[in-house]
């Protein structure tokens, strides 16, 4: 049986250059455990069990927004290597592949999308999503052109291998002001600066 | 006649229709003899990225820095665009042909607008390769040629025939409703998480008349036929003043669909039996359908498409993602690439000449 999961939001997860920074650093088994914590984190609510522990989680965003020396992170951020005993490493995700895909018709129980596979590359793919896999959060994002992305592997938590299929919208913040006029500016130099016949 | 990648003779027209099964683009590469060439639209090989119409003319060993002298855009809808600021980066001395627009400041406004959100991966491909091309001719210096219907965008005298390329469309009308289609969309581009989907129709396609010595061609983009006389077909078909005769090459508009055809395409703009070229599309409905089929081959027997309509099919993948895949009952597709090539050649200087034709990758003869 698959496990179709719905998670709580949480910016890393939308963020679709945290994998690529962080491959640069560290292996992908230990991105996966990352990753994997973050989306557990609610099980860890004891500071003993878990790898990362977090301040909080605008501490987080803060360091990995803003710090791109890693040498430079506080401990607490930080795994460290002395800390991945095998005992600690228990949740994990294997075998995944990835999607980042936009949706081009809304239908009356699904979506169709056109998706690009991030893990392989290749050729594109189309797809129908039905809606109730889409988590609550993320039903406000159900919009024509909206961007996703789709995860599909096997997790190990505690042991136990879980089927998963994991679709995320991405909701970055909106515009400021400095955005639309960056935009504007450049549309005017190109309007002053091209020749048209 | 053999497939070959030997440049055409400098008396030899080319005219040659490549395809890729729809999802990565079409494009027609124009030799208008004495190594002077044309390129319209553009597509990739989706595996490497790379523009497929460059790779071709480099096959050939065509200097494209300087011998490609003119890139036309005819739309900017995905299937026609990818790939083509890489095309320009490499074709130094071409002009760049888009189709007019009257409110300028709006539509780069809208192209800018959108170009920002790339970094969210929301830029939709059409004006990222826009976006681009732009960057391009504003460091070059170069012009931006205005297609309209009846305009000349390029003319070459070639051993005392004069070789030329018109736009037969869009239409004054079609250009003022592209004002107001940008109106549209520039209200819809905001959100950073979300791209615009074109759903736009293919009136405002440049279709391009080709006089190449006695002989005549027509490549008829995506343009569609309407019941409204302002645009269309039917507008080129009661409006135009540049055909002068009938042509023997047609390049069939919008992948053979139903919505592209009329009879009096074929009894008012072509010749009896045109050589007739003609690009599937795979995606979603397919194009063209047996019954269009049927009804194109009524009117010639050398009709060549790109490649063959592909059935739906699953990209091969591990194993275990395709059991989990496969145990959600989840519809997934490839877009499947199929390269064609329908490469036809003319010698201009000689009235009687007929068209010959070479096929290259999945490209095959309809009937």
């Amino acid at each position: 049986m698959i496990e179709t999961t719905s998670y709580d939001p949480h910016w890393i997860l939308d963020n679709p250059f945290s994998d690529v920074n962080y491959n640069k650093q560290y292996s992908s088994h230990l991105i996966n455990i990352f990753n994997t914590q973050i989306l557990n984190r609610n099980q860890f609510s004891n500071e003993e069990d878990s790898l990362l522990g977090f301040k909080d989680e605008e501490d987080s965003q803060f360091d990995i927004q803003n710090k791109a020396d890693f040498s430079s992170y506080p401990d607490y951020f930080l795994p460290k290597f002395s800390e991945f005993s095998s005992h600690k490493i228990r949740n994990y995700i294997a075998n995944s592949q990835k999607w980042v895909g936009y949706i081009t018709e809304l239908n009356k129980d699904f979506y169709t999308a056109r998706l690009e596979d991030i893990t392989h590359g290749g050729t594109y793919e189309v797809g129908d999503f039905f809606y109730d896999e889409v988590s609550k959060e993320d039903r406000e994002y159900l919009k024509l052109g909206a961007i996703f992305y789709w995860s599909v592997g096997h997790s190990v938590r505690n042991g136990q291998v879980i089927k998963e299929s994991i679709v995320r919208f991405q909701r970055l913040p909106k515009w400021t002001e400095d955005d639309y006029n960056e935009a504007l500016d450049r549309a005017n130099d190109l309007n002053q600066t091209l020749k048209w016949d | 006649m053999n497939p070959s990648f030997d440049p055409p003779e400098s008396n030899t027209a080319e005219i040659s229709v490549l395809g890729t099964g729809g999802g990565y683009g079409e494009c027609s590469i124009i030799h208008l003899g004495n190594n002077s060439w044309v390129v319209v639209d553009s597509c990739i090989d989706p595996l490497t990225h790379s523009s497929l119409p460059l790779n071709y003319l480099k096959k050939m060993h065509v200097d494209v820095a300087n011998d490609v002298k003119l890139i036309i855009c005819t739309h900017w809808h995905d299937d026609h665009i990818l790939g083509i600021s890489e095309l320009l980066e490499n074709c130094k001395n071409a002009k760049l042909s888009l189709a007019k627009t009257t409110d300028r400041v709006k539509f780069l406004s809208f192209v800018s607008l959108d170009f920002q959100k790339l970094r969210s991966e929301a830029t939709a491909s059409s004006t990222f390769e826009i976006n681009r091309c732009f960057d391009i001719l504003k460091s070059r210096q170069q012009d931006i040629i205005s297609a309209v219907q009846d305009r000349l965008l390029i003319s070459l005298d070639q051993g005392g025939n004069r070789n030329e390329i018109i736009s037969l469309s869009p239409s004054d009308y079609i250009i003022s409703e592209f004002d107001k289609e940008i109106s549209t969309l520039i209200t819809e581009f905001g959100d950073p998480n979300q791209k615009i989907v074109f759903q736009t129709p293919n009136t405002k396609s440049i279709v391009l008349f080709l006089k190449l010595g006695n002989h005549r061609a027509i490549l008829g983009a995506d343009l569609e036929v309407t019941e409204d006389i302002r645009h269309g077909w039917l507008n080129i078909i009661n409006s135009c003043q540049s055909i002068d005769k009938k042509a023997s090459h047609f390049k069939v508009p919008h992948h053979g669909s139903e919505n592209g055809y009329h009879s009096k395409i074929w009894i008012e703009l072509l010749k009896e039996n045109p050589l007739s070229t003609l690009t599937p599309w795979n995606r979603n409905n397919k194009l063209p359908t047996p019954d269009m089929l049927k009804q194109l081959i009524t009117h010639t027997d050398r009709l060549f498409m790109t490649s063959k309509l592909l059935k739906d099919k699953p990209k091969d993948r591990k194993k275990e993602i395709e059991k989990i895949i496969s145990r959600q009952k989840r519809n997934l597709r490839e877009d499947r690439y199929h390269f064609g090539l329908i490469q036809s050649r003319i010698d201009f200087c000689d009235p009687n000449a007929e068209w010959e034709v070479a096929l290259f990758g999945n490209a095959f003869h309809v009937n």
